[in-house]
């Protein structure tokens, strides 16, 4: 059984293939189904809020959530992003953390447009943002 | 793992997290998720749980609390908890010191956690079922030895001391009305010499069946001894159903006896106490259901006999002699002894003041007979008591102590009350008396308000002398004590007979004859003449003299076919002794003169 949504998070550069051997046991359909998890998980509009507010603590505890299932997931340029800001904003460079939240949203959004692209060819982004030809 | 699937709680706040771990176990756990410490906690509450994989950090109550919460509560501290944490170096060491047993990281490697988790889980499991193990076996050696301590190894029904614990439970949920049974296999010792040890087993098999086939839940049934069981019967409703189950427990014994073929006209003699709203103890149920077994015994054996258990505590209040005429006497096994200490206890005065209130002491009338006939002409009192503390207890164990101690004149007092009350019953009722014997003890004759008390007792009574004979032992009359002819003189006068009781033991002078009423041969005289020239000469010579005198002469333990014929052949005129009749109720007298 083919999945393009694996397929087309693949060429977008997600590891995917990593993913489902370390994490998923090879299960195509629980990846799938954490895909779906993954568009509905509240941390990305969690972290946005918690740097609109300027809530450090929040905002650490969001992205390292992020952080979390882009790893878990094989998402490695949301990896990368959110890795940065945490480190950012571990390491007292709080300014630097917040500056880093476009990159880390432009990540996201990224996958949640490509999970989603089969469903509709218009959506609201996670963030608010309008998706148009599953690009936001 | 083993085939059996365990449970496993997995916690964490994220779905991505739960869904991936519920992947990895779903095959081997039945899987319960949390979202949070608190759900986490409720989860533990109501389910049993065989490991718990934790998140750290979650709102509401997180991975830390959740550690604390488990290990602090006796029934969940032995659950094996597995953290899960992306930063390792921070809330690993606080997790393993707050009690975790290990940690993965995030994101999960499926192939390094479920091992770990397995490890954990294994080695948990593997521990708690050699617990359980132990403690089942542990479990299953104690009730085997309770058993084996409980249970009568010959019919597999309590002994006597798991009778006594189960009636004890049973007495503590305080019930209504209850019974207890004290049931005595009649005749087993012959059972056993007739027909061997085998049969007698299997009696004692079979009539401990029966009494659990036709007991109820809650009821006890007990081999408390060799040939004797006991049945506690919970809830009896009344004193005739304890009754009425008695009885059925005999005739079901005679069946039992009938399908075995054995000979003897008899089955099991019941003692029953009957208790209602009673917070008695077992020892006093006992002590009552023994007396009760003790008449059913006597009245011919293969039969119930039920008493109240306030019965003793209440039947003779004021100290005087108990109106009743049913009431135990000695026990068969008249070889019993009571230890020196014992003896001391019951034949203190305190206790005997008891139990002279509490009507301990029972006149029991043994016949005199003609010899040729065996015609009623007479009786002797006899005393028995029967003790609320120590059972019943012979008169040759207590006699001899209250003659040292002085209280035998107490007890001759009391015998005389009772026999004149008796005997003004018998003169009210109409019914047919005859003269009765009263033991005098050595003691209290040379006591001047003996007669004195004597004379008002019969006279309160409306007893004439004629209706009471006096005994005193040879003993005294071989003492020769001047004392001893005026109180005979003068007892004479007032119209009392006087018998010189044992006569031909100690060997008094022949003279003593001419001081007395009438004779009474010693019960080993009487035995041994039959086989004994020298007794038997002895024997001759005082029936001779007696009868020389006019005195009457009376044969006393005659026992066999033999002696009577002896006795009869020397010219003794009148017996009493087993042969004719033994010791009984004053009420089983009553209607055998009646009868006669």
């Amino acid at each position: 059984m083919s999945y393009p949504v694996i397929e087309r998070l693949t060429d977008a550069g997600a590891d995917v293939e990593e993913a489902l051997e370390r994490r998923f046991m090879n299960d195509r359909e629980t990846y799938i189904e954490c895909l779906n998890d993954f568009v509905e998980d509240p941390s990305m509009k969690n972290l946005a809020e918690a740097v609109e507010n300027k809530n450090e603590e929040a905002a650490v505890r969001a992205v390292h959530t992020l952080k979390g299932l882009a790893d878990s997931l094989g998402f490695l340029d949301l990896l990368d992003e959110s890795a940065d800001m945490l480190k950012a904003l571990r390491g007292g460079r709080v300014e630097e953390g917040y500056a880093a939240l476009p990159r880390v949203r432009k990540a996201f959004n990224e996958i949640v447009a490509i999970i989603r692209v089969t469903e509709t060819d218009t959506e609201k982004c996670y963030d608010g943002t309008e998706i148009h030809n599953a690009r936001c | 793992m083993t085939e059996q699937k365990y449970t496993m709680l997995v916690v964490d706040d994220n779905k991505i997290n739960r869904t991936m771990l519920n992947r990895i176990f779903r095959d081997k756990y039945n899987i319960l998720m949390a979202e949070n410490g608190v759900e986490a906690m409720k989860q533990l509450e109501s389910r049993k749980v065989d490991v718990m994989i934790l998140d750290i950090l979650m709102p509401e109550m997180d991975g830390y609390e959740v550690i604390k919460a488990v290990r602090s509560d006796e029934r969940l501290k032995e659950i094996p908890i597995v953290i899960t944490t992306a930063e390792r170096e921070q809330s690993e060491r606080r997790a393993l010191e707050l009690g975790a047993d290990d940690f993965i990281i995030k994101p999960y490697d499926s192939v390094v956690v479920e091992k770990r988790v397995e490890n954990i889980t294994q080695r948990y499991i593997l521990e708690r079922e050699k617990m359980e193990i132990m403690v089942r076996e542990h479990e299953v050696r104690t009730r085997a030895l309770v058993r084996q301590a409980e249970e009568d190894a010959l019919t597999g029904i309590n002994n006597r001391m798991g009778f006594r614990r189960h009636v004890h439970e049973m007495l503590e949920q305080k019930p209504l009305d209850f019974a207890l049974l004290l049931i005595d296999v009649d005749f087993f010792k012959i059972v056993n010499d007739k027909y061997g040890h085998p049969i007698g087993d299997e009696l004692l098999m079979k009539l401990a069946q029966n009494l659990k086939d036709n007991t109820l839940s809650g009821d006890v049934v007990g081999r408390i001894g060799g040939d004797e069981f006991a049945v506690y019967l919970h809830s009896v409703e009344s004193r005739e159903n304890a009754l009425k189950k008695a009885n059925a427990f005999v005739e079901q014994a005679k069946r039992i006896r009938s399908d075995m073929k054995l000979t003897e006209n008899h089955a099991v003699s019941i003692g029953v106490v009957f208790a209602e709203s009673c917070e008695c103890g077992l020892e006093e149920l006992y002590k009552t259901a023994d007396k009760a077994l003790y008449l059913a015994k006597e009245n011919g054996k293969g039969c119930s006999f039920i008493m109240d258990q306030h019965e003793t505590d209440e039947s003779n209040p004021s100290g005087k002699c108990p109106a009743t005429t049913e009431s135990p006497k000695k026990p068969a096994d008249s070889g019993n002894e009571v230890d020196a200490r014992l003896l001391t206890e019951i034949a203190s005065f305190p206790e005997m003041i008891n139990s002279l209130k509490n009507g301990e002491f029972i006149p029991f009338l043994q016949p005199i007979c003609e010899m040729s006939g065996g015609k009623i002409v007479g009786a002797e009192a006899l005393v028995r008591r029967v003790s609320r503390s120590y059972g019943v207890i012979l008169p040759e164990v207590f006699i001899r102590e209250f003659e040292k101690n002085g209280f035998i004149g107490e007890i001759d007092k009391y015998m005389l009350e009772c026999l004149c009350k008796q005997i003004k019953r018998w003169h009210d009722d109409k019914l047919p008396t005859v003269p009765i014997s009263l033991n005098l003890s050595q003691a209290n004759i040379f006591s001047a308000k003996l007669l004195e008390y004597i004379e008002k007792t019969t006279r309160d009574f409306g007893v004439s002398a004629g209706e009471i004979m006096t005994e005193i032992t040879e003993r005294v009359f071989v003492s020769d004590d001047i004392l001893l002819s005026g109180f005979l003189s003068k007892l004479r006068g007032m119209k009392f007979s006087v018998a010189a009781d044992n006569f031909g033991k100690s060997y008094a002078a022949l003279s003593t004859l001419g001081e007395v009423d009438a004779v009474k041969l010693a019960p080993e005289l009487v035995r041994a003449a039959v086989s004994d020239k020298q007794s038997l000469e002895t024997a001759r010579a005082v029936i001779n003299a007696a009868n020389a005198l006019g005195l009457k002469t009376i044969a006393v333990g005659v026992e066999t076919e033999a002696e009577v014929e002896l006795m009869l052949s020397l010219g003794a005129s009148y017996a009493q002794g087993y042969f004719y009749y033994k010791p009984m109720t004053v009420a089983d007298f009553e209607r055998l003169l009646i009868t006669q």
